[in-house]
């Protein structure tokens, strides 16, 4: 049985028909590139219509904190979600990076208090650790959620042989100070963070390297040929999105005092399908710092609202999902086959 | 010549064990007549090591052991039921009927299997914090007893104080563990219970933080922006209890909204010694499985007639203190500081609370 549509494609000649689809792809990609700011627009008069506190500073302050640390990680992760790829050992990652640097500053447990350069030692082994990932996956051709899968238990590993079963104490006055001031309102933990996203922003958009990713997730064999060097390039970005990594444990280690492996769990997948609802792609080509900050923003403002409305834990779990499905459905593109690569 | 060398290291190497493990034994507690302590040797299954609680019970069995004078040696399985399971006979194939057992079985379903291979080989194990329904030790000689946490009473102790401490009116909200846990359950069943001795105290949200800190840290920002009158949280453990008291510090109200928390570890301790968190309880693993070795022991050694015990004295609950901010440093300094609490492992009665079955 034909529709219309089919009906009026068949009265066409061959380069018609091309030009009504095209015409028709690009009015399809205005609305995807919008839905997300729209999401967000109706996600915020939503709030703000049902929840009076919504709006107030020290609501708009929370959902600052909230955003900070899946901000950070949505960072690395954006460039490798645009290679078409995943990166499972951010959770890892985050557990060793905010396990260590606890060790590393002033604590209870012992002795040290190496301050920033503790924090500055976590980062730099967090983008080595990403950087050897990086080869692995493409010298050794290891699929990358394996290799990463694997690397990132061992960071967890490593991290629980750091403190030995007794979280470490964080004491240390800078820890504190960071994770308590603002300035102009603002909380230093996302003043930090917007500071990461546009160091990130900055690479993705404004250098050779950033538009090497674009052009490898759109298509790896024409970037290759084009002169790139894609191994390279998928280094970089796995040593970028292990520093960021550990950015954001040395954040939540700041946030929450206490250096353990767990401070990383149930962090990760939140932040892709934060980078999916803003409109960024798991197959690759498609999304951009900014749209990963709609995301993130989205899905920050979304579970505060729905602990502002006092739902249900197991109701939580379902809107959540639905939502999430929705807004997939409605910012991913049908015509492309791959998954994770 | 090759061979040679590796026996005589495997020798050194199993005499350096030998010494390790005998440095323990000091052997205080007099046993009966022609026995030799020394002689057997005790498997104290649990976990992993990568836990406060699971440590504690891990040096807890083995002071009760050194107290006795019996070789003590840890096995832990990761929480993974044929591990454990395998590492038991491992341990009998090796000992024979000179081995004994205090388990913390890796799950509840494994408690059978473990009451059944100790019993097929005739030698004695109790087990701890868990009991599969139908599993009753008087059906097993070798089973000796069963030490559990009672977590109703645990749960109904922290969030009474917890009210109490707000003057048993006012808005709280409560924190629950990972949704299927047995713990979880236990422990919001307990804060219902509570709360229907409490009618002026009204729940304003009850949310689960799946045990995480950081969960626990966002829910709470969150209702301390949505709930300015909020007097108290009632966290089902302490980790999810810090991320609470975290996001009082960041709003400068710590001390002020009362968190009350669970288990006794070293942070929540401190915590409560600062007066950031008004209680918490110590579920102290030196205790338990101190004393569940000591169970073991005893009917090894012939020192406890255990066909002779009634049904009921061989299912308990263990004592557990409750932790506030009086009694907080006599804890850190007997439970974290020193690592021995210094209980007297050779009268067994001395860790009952409770049975576990009202008759």
């Amino acid at each position: 049985m034909k529709n219309k549509w089919s009906e009026m494609l068949d009265t066409l000649s061959v380069d018609q028909q091309f030009v009504v689809k095209a015409e028709n792809d690009a009015k399809m990609d205005k609305v995807r590139r919008f839905a997300p700011l729209i999401l967000l627009v109706v996600m915020t008069a939503i709030g703000a219509v049902s929840q009076k506190n919504f709006f107030s500073w020290a609501n708009i302050v929370n959902i600052m904190y909230q955003m900070s640390i899946p901000l950070v990680i949505s960072v690395g992760l954006s460039f490798v979600l645009l290679l078409g790829s995943i990166d499972l050992s951010i959770e890892g990652m985050m557990g060793f990076a905010g396990s260590f640097v606890a060790f590393l500053v002033a604590n209870k447990s012992n002795g040290n208090n190496f301050g920033i350069l503790g924090v500055l030692l976590v980062v730099l082994i967090g983008a080595a650790v990403g950087a050897v990932t990086g080869i692995l996956h493409t010298k050794a051709r290891i699929a990358s959620f394996i290799v990463t899968y694997a690397v990132g238990s061992i960071m967890a590993g490593i991290a629980v042989l750091v403190y030995r079963g007794t979280p470490i104490q964080v004491t240390d006055q800078m820890f504190v100070a960071i994770s308590q001031g603002k300035l102009f309102g603002i909380p230093y933990i996302t003043l930090i963070a917007f500071a990461v996203f546009l160091v990130g922003a900055v690479i993705m958009n404004y250098t050779a390297f950033g538009r090497a990713v674009f052009a490898i997730g759109d298509n790896e064999t024409a970037a290759a040929s084009a002169g790139i060097n894609i191994a390279r390039a998928k280094i970089k970005v796995y040593a970028l999105c292990g520093c960021t990594a550990a950015i954001a444990g040395v954040l939540q280690c700041m946030r929450l005092k206490l250096g353990q492996s767990s401070l990383g769990t149930n962090q990760m997948f939140p932040v892709v399908t934060a980078i999916v609802l803003g409109g960024g792609s798991v197959s690759g080509g498609k999304g951009g710092s900014l749209q990963s900050f709609v995301g993130v923003l989205i899905y920050a403002e979304l579970a505060n609202w729905l602990t502002l409305m006092g739902v249900d834990t197991n109701m939580k779990k379902v809107i959540q999902g639905v939502i999430i499905i929705i807004a997939v459905a409605l910012t991913v593109t049908h015509d492309r086959k791959t998954v994770a690569k | 010549m090759k061979k040679k060398i590796v026996a005589t290291l495997m020798a050194a190497a199993m005499m350096a064990t030998t010494l390790v493990s005998t440095a323990f034994a000091e052997g205080t507690i007099a046993v009966p007549e022609g026995v030799d302590p020394s002689e057997y040797h005790l498997a104290i299954c649990i976990h992993s090591m990568d836990n406060e609680y699971w440590a504690q019970e891990a040096a807890g069995a083995q002071l009760a052991a050194a107290a006795y004078g019996v070789e003590s040696e840890i096995l832990t399985c990761d929480s993974d039921d044929n591990k454990q399971l395998q590492g038991i006979k491992d341990f009998i194939a090796q000992y024979g009927d000179k081995a004994l057992f205090v388990v913390d079985p890796s799950s509840t379903a494994n408690t059978v299997n473990i009451a059944e291979v100790c019993e097929d080989a005739g030698v004695y194990v109790t087990i701890l914090a868990h009991r599969a329904e139908g599993l009753y030790p008087a059906d097993y000689p070798h089973f000796v007893a069963s030490l559990m946490l009672d977590d109703m009473a645990i749960g109904k102790a922290t969030a009474t104080a917890l009210f109490e401490s707000i003057g048993g009116e006012g808005q709280v909200v409560e924190l629950q563990g990972l949704l299927g846990d047995d713990s979880a359950t236990n422990r919001h069943a307990a804060f219902e219970a509570a709360l229907a001795d409490y009618p002026d105290i009204e729940v304003v949200d009850s949310q689960t933080a799946s045990w995480s800190q950081s969960d626990a840290m966002t829910l709470a920002e969150n209702w301390i922006v949505n709930y300015p009158d909020l007097k108290g949280v009632f966290s089902a453990n302490d980790t999810m209890a810090l991320g609470a008291v975290e996001a009082l510090k960041n709003a400068g109200k710590n001390g002020e909204i009362k968190v009350s928390g669970c288990d006794g570890i070293e942070a929540a301790l401190n915590s409560v010694k600062d007066g950031d968190m008004v209680i918490t309880n110590a579920n102290d693993g030196y205790c338990i499985a101190g004393y569940g070795a000591a169970y073991s022991i005893q009917a090894a050694l012939g020192m406890l007639d255990v066909e002779a015990m009634d049904a009921a004295d061989r299912m308990i609950f263990c004592k557990t203190t409750l932790v506030d901010a009086e009694n907080a440093d006599d804890i850190i300094a007997k439970f974290i500081e020193t690592g021995d609490p210094g209980y007297d492992y050779s009268d067994l009665s001395a860790c009952f609370s409770a049975y576990q079955e009202a008759e």
